[in-house]
């Protein structure tokens, strides 16, 4: 399936006054106007409503409050809303359905995105990029490819200096470029994207995994050289043995000891251990209380996850049933078991509502998007149980350790001395008490040691699983080869095609044997001169013509992701003579009119071909200084 | 708040008619269209298989499964009978839109039997059903060739194994 993204229609508001609502079409789409009129501000609007990050606004558009756009995908019809604003990383509200639907609906309808992918749920761009057909991509290990990223291949404005390919941006990466670049050309997909997410995911894990461990060995060799749970086992062990023979020590004298009135302090002994009994006691019960909890919950949350897994499998099966099938109409209502009255056609047999294929598409990926997301969410939330639970069963072991010693001190007093040998008694129950304190250390050591074990292997499954991914992605990538050289040929061929039929009495270029070019280093050569010196009307053509045939190669070849459309603001920029703009647009319209594949170009001129003036390219009125896009 | 949209395959008339798919593709041969229901709510809910008495034959081949009981399973399901009941209207519109298609055979049809006309069935859905896990695929070959053998009505069949009304939905 081709990746695919049209706009059906752009509405700009402030409060309840619109600014500026207009529909556009499949094919050649043309905002017409004199300079100043307001052309570049509607393009911004497009950008800015796909998700571009936009933060220094023409002057004009300082009115606009919200700009709302209605986009068809191959996942259906979606309706973007985002307010406008100076600021970077706004996020979005989708509505999943067509824009009239929208504005009828109530807020809560509307799903708002944050800009940044979140750990839980989706970017907006997470979700148009799903929504249109596009893999997800990561640019350089850090980053993913957003709309933004995107749209500066595929909105070509004025602000750029001509010879890049990419809209120009202060903080840039060759990786990104790159990465931009080979998502829409084809070059990877959804296995390579998969992999190297997953890749960043493992790494991030391996980081905390090796810094946990590098803790853990630090506080642990404080202890000096005993690190090793055997070596602190066989410890307890003597110490433990050392503690029962002093015990016996105690009773036998014990045995011997007349009983005689007990003494205040030996009452006041008998209450304070008492009471760290209890108290241990109870840090005892409520973290064995917590405990049970929390494994009801997570065995809970586990059959959760599967039947969320299971719920997104049935819900893929059952939607590729309805593509392969068609519509499927009760005859008895599945709610009152009355028999269904006839419909008019192209409505929902049940409710009667109106359907089409945008919105049967739209609402199956909002479904889907909720099942992921749910799921996403209850994972982390999983994640984040789990490891409360290895907390608190290692925190139950150091209590319980505490409630022996406890125990043990409270069964001395109960039975303990009261005169007599009390010094020698009180002596040896001291050192019971310090093997005590010891052993709490050593189980201390202990939990370390166990977790410095599952630490370690961790961070060796993790390495595993890393240098397993780096393999696989490096495998992919030099089998990518062929890709990358056919798709880049196929754009520098349609490049040179463009770039011939531009009008001989103006162009620059001279001979043109071949035009080449480059994603991570931005720019574009003819005949391998990469820093050429030409007119600025000529490096316009130039760059527009790069862009015409970006989309033009995705027409032809369907392993193209680019989503079949293109924005160009002002194609007669820098001074170019009318006739050579009136020749580029006739190309595009001319590339428009032979392409099978479905797609839109948008463009703005103030110079348009006379015979396209008036036509259906058209899109609204013809915008003035004295009346501008913008109402 | 953003609304919840709730899905459940069994409230979804296009997941009833991939799920009778599966099963007839597995089938290899046509069934009595009450026996195919049946297969289809335990395919859907395989813990009711519990509720099932089974001869001891297939009690065996039952239990290698390892399905998790009704009580213990996440989703709280009611008596077999009301799963039966809920499930109906889905089945029938499942069931006629097939046959309607042309995808369940006439002839086979008219003596009330569902035949699988596997030309026609759209290759992505044959092909999306040979992807069923390891453990549907027992669990379609334990209901398509033990369960299936089981008579559907009289003493020991199916219909009053199951604890289910006798009298279906008008087909």
């Amino acid at each position: 399936m081709n990746a695919r993204l049209r706009i059906d229609r752009l509405l700009v508001t402030r409060g309840s006054s619109v600014l500026f609502d207009e529909k556009f079409h499949e094919g050649v789409n043309i905002i017409h106007g004199s300079n100043g009129g307001g052309k570049s501000t509607i393009a911004d609007f497009i950008f800015f409503g796909l998700g571009g990050d936009l933060r220094e606004w023409k002057p004009s558009a300082s009115r606009a409050e919200k700009t709302i756009l209605e986009i068809t995908t191959p996942a259906g019809k979606m309706t973007l809303r985002r307010d406008r604003s100076e600021k970077s990383g706004r996020p979005m509200d989708i509505f999943f359905g067509s824009m009239t639907d929208a504005l009828q609906s109530g807020e809560d309808s509307w799903q708002t995105q944050p800009y940044k992918r979140t750990e839980q749920g989706y970017s907006f761009s997470q979700i148009l990029f799903r929504a249109m057909g596009l893999p997800e991509a990561i640019s350089d290990g850090s980053s993913n490819i957003t709309m933004h990223q995107i749209l500066r291949l595929l909105y070509v404005d004025q602000l750029t200096p001509v010879q890049r390919i990419f809209r120009v941006e202060s903080f840039d990466t060759w990786q990104t470029r790159q990465a931009v670049g080979d998502l829409l050309s084809g070059v990877g997909g959804y296995d390579l994207f998969e992999k190297q997410l997953k890749l960043r995911e493992v790494s991030k894990r391996y980081d905390d995994a090796n810094a946990q461990y590098k803790s853990l060995v630090a506080v642990a060799s404080g202890y000096g050289e005993q690190v090793l749970t055997e070596h602190i086992e066989l410890a307890m062990e003597k110490t433990k043995k050392e503690r029962k023979t002093l015990l016996g020590v105690i009773e036998s004298l014990m045995a011997t000891t007349a009983s005689e009135g007990r003494l205040p302090e030996v009452e006041r002994n008998r209450k304070d251990a008492a009471r760290s009994y209890n108290a241990a006691r109870k840090t005892v019960s409520n973290l064995e209380e917590q405990i049970e909890t929390l494994s009801y919950e997570i065995s809970d949350a586990d059959q959760f996850v599967d039947h969320l897994r299971q719920s997104l499998r049935d819900f893929e099966a059952a939607s590729e049933t309805f593509l392969a099938l068609g519509h499927l109409d009760f005859e008895l209502c599945p709610s009152c078991f009355s028999p269904v009255t006839e419909k008019p056609i192209g409505h929902c047999q049940l409710c009667n509502t109106p359907r089409s294929k945008e919105d049967d598409d739209s609402r199956t990926l909002a479904v889907k998007l909720d099942l992921q997301m749910q799921l996403r969410e209850s994972l982390s939330l999983q994640a984040a149980r789990k490891s409360e639970f290895t907390e608190k069963k290692s925190a139950l072991r150091v209590a319980k350790r505490s409630l022996q010693k406890a125990s043990a001190t409270m069964e001395f007093v109960r039975s303990g001395p009261s005169s007599g040998r009390e010094a020698e008694i009180a002596e040896l129950s001291r050192k019971i008490g310090f093997i005590d304190s010891e052993l709490e250390g050593l189980q201390k050591r202990l939990e370390i040691a166990a977790k410095i074990k599952a630490a370690s292997t961790a961070k060796d499954d993790l390495k595993n699983q890393l240098t397993r991914l780096k393999k696989e992605i490096e495998s992919i990538e030099r089998s990518q080869g062929l890709r990358k050289t056919k798709a880049y040929s196929l754009i520098s061929k349609e490049a040179k095609k463009l770039l011939d039929l531009d009008m001989a009495e103006h162009s620059d270029f001279g001979d043109i044997d071949h035009v080449s070019f480059n994603f991570a280093g931005d720019w574009i050569a003819i005949n391998g001169e990469k820093n050429r010196a030409g007119s600025a009307s000529g490096m316009v053509v130039l760059k527009n013509s790069f862009a015409a045939a970006m989309l033009n190669a995705s027409l032809i070849d369907k392993g193209f992701n680019l989503p079949r459309w293109m924005l160009f603001d002002n194609v007669e920029d820098k001074g170019m003579v009318e006739e050579r703009s009136w020749n580029f647009q006739r190309q595009l319209v001319s590339l428009s009119s032979k392409a099978k594949t479905p797609h839109q170009i948008i463009f703005t001129t103030s110079k348009i071909a006379p015979e396209l003036d008036g036509s259906n390219f058209v899109v609204g009125r013809k915008y003035t200084r004295a009346q501008r896009s913008l109402n | 708040m953003t609304e919840f949209r709730i899905w459940h395959s069994s409230r979804d008339p296009y997941h009833c008619a991939f799920r009778v798919i599966s099963l007839l593709l597995a089938c290899r041969q046509s069934l009595p269209i009450g026996k195919l229901r049946i297969l289809d709510m335990y395919f859907l809910y395989p813990p009711l298989l519990h509720r099932l008495s089974l001869p001891t034959e297939e009690k065996a081949k039952f239990r290698d499964l390892k399905i998790t009981r009704p009580e213990k399973n996440f989703v709280r399901l009611p008596g077999t009978a009301s799963v039966w009941q809920d499930l109906q209207v889905f089945q029938s519109t499942a069931l006629k839109q097939l046959a309607g298609r042309g995808l369940l055979k006439r002839d086979a049809l008219e003596s009330q039997n569902a035949l699988l006309d596997v030309d026609l069935v759209p290759p992505t859905l044959v092909r999306r059903a040979g992807e069923q896990s390891h453990e549907e695929k027992k669990l379609l070959n334990f209901l398509t060739q033990d369960i299936a053998k089981i008579p559907f009505s009289g003493k020991s069949g199916l219909i009053k194994r199951a604890g289910i009304p006798a009298r279906g939905p008008v087909q």
